[in-house]
């Protein structure tokens, strides 16, 4: 049976790569693997709110390609609840369609996952 | 007169932490790269930040905020060229 792979984004984005090698690899992954699952969780959240100018500080703007996940069928993007209300981001501000859920919530499903990836 | 540069999330190290225990009376703090989100999140040194504000020593890189997407709350928001001033102005540089 296909392995579930689940991609935890935790570092905010352009100040270090992570953020870009990890979109990267969900697109890449998908192509292969139907039970991929994404989760954006601590500064991760920052990856997905909306009016990015990445171009001021000479980065590649990568939120275009999330954009992509939903092409790619990737649906099961997981983002934490509590991590966004600390950070004042109000879900109407993410530039994807995701499923917020509590911190409890997240760890029943990172639980499910047969390989975690954390970025 | 010191100026201090943070670079890294608060809510993700504790750069910004140890900073502001060591910041003297008149030394400056700007906020740059990932340390912008300081001004947007809801952090537990943001009672510091705004003494630091009202005090007119705290300062925030405009393209870092911009390229994220974010919107300051607090410090006094700069350009590169004032960037350039605020190292002249100061003495020394310190980077957290």
């Amino acid at each position: 049976m296909e392995k579930k792979i689940g991609i935890v984004n935790r570092c905010a984005p352009h100040g270090s790569t992570h953020a870009r090698e990890a979109l990267d690899l969900s697109l890449a992954l998908s192509a292969f693997n139907e039970s991929l699952s994404l989760f954006f969780m601590g500064d991760g959240v920052y990856q997905l709110l909306a009016k990015h100018q990445a171009d001021l500080i000479l980065q590649k703007d990568f939120q275009p390609m999330l954009q992509m996940l939903e092409l790619y069928d990737v649906e099961q993007i997981y983002v934490c609840q509590y991590s966004l209300s600390v950070r004042n981001i109000s879900v109407e501000q993410l530039v994807i369609k995701t499923t917020l859920l509590s911190t409890d919530e997240i760890n029943l499903h990172l639980a499910k996952q047969d390989q975690l990836m954390s970025f | 007169m010191i100026l201090h540069t943070v670079n890294s999330s608060p809510l993700s190290t504790f750069s910004l932490h140890d900073c502001l225990k060591q910041i003297a009376d008149n030394d400056i703090l700007l906020l740059i790269s990932d340390a912008v989100i300081a001004t947007s999140a809801t952090i537990e040194q943001k009672a510091t930040l705004l003494k630091l504000h009202e005090s007119k020593r705290l300062f925030v890189l405009q393209d870092d905020l911009e390229a994220r997407g974010l919107v300051a709350n607090v410090g006094q928001i700069i350009d590169y060229p004032a960037f350039v001033d605020l190292t002249i102005q100061c003495k020394s540089q310190l980077a957290w």
